[in-house]
């Protein structure tokens, strides 16, 4: 929020949607997102159309640093994705630390049949953030099927926030990592460090 | 054996049921969870599995924990985001911050914001100042938090009576019942195993989920080598069940 009062409190004019991104350096849907709160709390008025400027209790706000009321906080997509497979395996990913992929099947399942699905999602999933470079193989295999071979041991290297890393489809093998608002993909010569 | 966390057995019951408890606890500051036990009982696993189930903010005390080092373990879990600074009252402000951010977005999807300590006996260690860090957090924003440690840790807590007092919720996870182990084993073996064979199991080991994974594992391996037959005690006599926790000897069936 602080970088788009500062933006707006700097400019002699209102400013536009396109202004205000280059302005604050955020991402458009971001700074859409907060200008939208910002206006519900009364602290930015529309000029013109679709240019902004900030209102004396907007100018308070910022010098005193006050918080937007938690209401108008906006929704990060951690709330609204939080029960999607990709989440709950990511969320396991990091809870465990260590693990195979039946680890991450036993932490995330619901039931018996939400088990079964997530076993082809998790193997997808940490296939994908595998070549991105998030996940590390440790040493051996731990058999969790006597009928199997074993199952390849991980460890998370790269904990970068409580939202799942998502996989681009159809851009090769490149990972949009939404904590650091950043694509990784797996030429890149370092990981999401 | 399959991928699949045992929901039904006593400990995980007992477990939930505090939970709900302690949701609808009198005291409003009240707000802590001990789960204490002996090692190898299942705490940990049962902690992980309920913490991403709730969507808990998960943290590992650590040897050593210092009221600054909790407070910055705590604010990385509930951001994601590293700390940036070392001083105690700006990082008790940033996560306070955090963790309403987290409340709100909680509320929105009608979920609780959890705090789940694990390895407690380390933060309880750790002094009175990490003890009264995670009083001080759980008052300050009535966050239900749950300290799962070993069966030393009541004790050790009975030393802050102001912290040992707002443990609402005492759950003592024991070893697993023959019930406990009849469930584990008809959700999770592959194949299909004999009730003397169960009751074997449950005395060979003694009511430990470790053993228990081990026992499994051996009679997968044995009852698919026979094309997938219920298993009993007589088909597996002289084969190795698992080893001994104290002396690593093997345990034989039969």
């Amino acid at each position: 929020m602080e970088p788009l009062l500062q933006a707006l409190s700097a400019a002699d004019a209102c400013l536009t949607l396109d202004e205000l991104e280059a302005a604050t350096g955020l991402a458009y849907r971001q700074m859409c997102r907060l200008l939208r709160a910002t206006l519900l709390a009364g602290w930015v008025k529309r000029a013109d159309e679709g240019c902004y400027c900030l209102t004396p209790e907007g100018r308070d706000a910022l010098a005193n640093g006050t918080p937007l009321p938690p209401e108008l906080v906006p929704a990060t997509r951690h709330a609204a994705r939080a029960d999607t497979m990709m989440a709950r395996l990511w969320t396991a990913m990091r809870t465990a630390e260590r693990f195979c992929r039946a680890d991450l099947i036993q932490l995330a399942a619901k039931d018996e049949d939400d088990a079964r699905r997530l076993d082809g999602a998790a193997r997808i999933y940490m296939s994908r953030l595998r070549s991105a470079g998030y996940l590390v193989r440790l040493q051996g295999t731990v058999r969790v099927n006597p009928t199997t071979r074993g199952q390849t041991r991980w460890r998370l290297a790269w904990d970068t926030g409580p939202l799942p890393p998502r996989p681009q489809h159809g851009a090769g093998q490149r990972v949009f990592d939404p904590n650091r608002s950043r694509v990784y993909s797996p030429d890149a010569l370092v990981g999401p460090a | 054996m399959k991928p699949v966390f045992v929901t039904k057995i006593s400990n995980v019951v007992a477990w939930l049921a505090a939970f709900e408890a302690l949701k609808s606890r009198g005291a409003s500051e009240s707000c802590l969870m001990l789960v204490d036990g002996e090692p190898g009982l299942g705490k940990t696993r049962t902690a992980q599995w309920w913490g991403v189930q709730v969507g808990a903010i998960q943290v590992r005390a650590k040897q050593g924990w210092t009221h600054s080092w909790c407070l910055q373990d705590l604010y990385e879990a509930t951001s994601g985001k590293p700390a940036t600074t070392k001083s105690t009252s700006a990082l008790f402000k940033m996560l306070c911050d955090a963790l309403t951010e987290r409340q709100v977005q909680a509320q929105r999807t009608g979920k609780t914001v959890v705090i789940s300590i694990d390895e407690a006996d380390h933060a309880v260690a750790g002094g009175k100042d990490v003890v009264e860090a995670i009083r001080d957090i759980t008052d300050t924003l009535e966050i239900p938090t749950v300290l799962v440690g070993m069966d030393r840790v009541a004790k050790r807590l009975n030393r802050y009576p102001q912290v040992a007092s707002r443990i609402s919720q005492k759950v003592q996870f024991k070893p697993l019942s023959l019930a406990d182990v009849r469930s584990v084993i008809s959700t999770v073996c592959e194949v299909e195993v004999k009730d003397d064979l169960i009751a074997f199991t449950h005395r060979a080991c003694g009511g430990y989920t470790r053993e228990l994974k081990e026992a499994i594992a051996s009679i997968e391996r044995f009852g698919l080598r026979q094309s997938g037959a219920a298993v009993g005690v007589e088909a597996m006599r002289g084969q190795t069940l698992l080893h001994d926790r104290a002396t690593g000897a093997p345990m034989v069936v039969g």
